[in-house]
């Protein structure tokens, strides 16, 4: 843990990777049991970091602190940050391609517009989120000072189901704060 | 910005959605104010992406995921590379 933030909780999370003792450490990609130590897993390769070791705090942040950190790590990889974002951005251009594509074909079959208008809506949503998680699990490598290449873009395909739902969920918390907030005023 | 984590929490540590809603919650408390900072910058910075021809974005998006990236790993305790 950084030497300048506080930790204002110390129970690890119950189902965090425990660093030593009774329960064995198992690797978030694939669930293989791994080294409290390891750096790497033996079955799927995902990296480690040795991380598998250390339970997960919540700690004080300082925006500052983050900025900086943040802008340092860019400038390191400047080079790299940009190329993954302009492939992200190109394969969303080319996903919204195939999808104007597709609407042409299934139109021609006539398929009722209302179908074919929401087929190719969830299509597009479920691939700019699949790249927005694979850029977002990039990034995240990319600040560990992990290895993160371009197949890291397509690494998020197993937590897709979990990110649709988590995205419905935020938006129904955020509206039901909004009426909570508004409502009394009415 | 108690829900701000949700999408780290489940890429990093696979977890399930309502797992996810209750770490990033976890992880967040005490930490709205500089989460709200963070955000406001985060926009700022994509806004001057935008005005700078939509160019500016190739930079600007990279950074700002950067930044929640480093934003989650500070705020879960977990080491940032350091650069000098």
């Amino acid at each position: 843990m950084p030497s300048n933030t506080e930790a204002h909780n110390t129970d690890p999370h119950p189902s965090d990777p425990q660093p030593s003792g009774s329960e064995t450490p198992v690797c978030p990609m694939c669930g293989e049991t791994v080294q409290s130590t390891a750096t790497r897993c033996s079955s799927c390769g995902e990296e480690l970091g040795g991380l598998a070791a250390m339970p997960l705090l919540p700690t004080k942040i300082s925006m500052g602190d983050v900025v900086n950190q943040s802008w340092r790590i860019f400038g390191s990889q400047v080079g790299l940050c940009a190329g993954i974002t302009l492939l992200y951005v190109f394969l969303q251009f080319a996903g919204g391609v195939a999808m104007t594509l597709l609407r042409g074909e299934f139109s021609d079959e006539n398929m009722s517009h209302f179908l074919v208008e929401t087929l190719v809506g969830i299509g597009s949503i479920l691939w700019n989120l699949f790249l927005t998680l694979g850029l977002f699990h990039f990034m995240l490598k990319l600040a560990r000072g992990q290895n993160a290449t371009t197949s890291d873009l397509f690494s998020s395909g197993s937590i897709l189901i979990s990110g649709i739902v988590s995205g419905v969920l935020t938006s129904i918390l955020v509206a039901l704060g909004f009426i909570l907030l508004i409502a009394p005023g009415i | 910005m108690s829900l701000s984590q949700i999408l780290l929490v489940i890429i990093d540590q696979r977890c399930g959605p309502i797992e996810a809603l209750n770490r990033s919650w976890e992880y967040t408390r005490g930490n709205l104010l500089a989460l709200l900072g963070l955000v406001l910058t985060g926009m700022a910075i994509l806004f001057l992406g935008y005005l700078a021809v939509c160019i500016g974005l190739i930079f600007a998006l990279p950074f700002v995921i950067l930044m929640q990236a480093v934003t989650y790993l500070r705020i879960t305790g977990q080491p940032v590379t350091q650069v000098p």
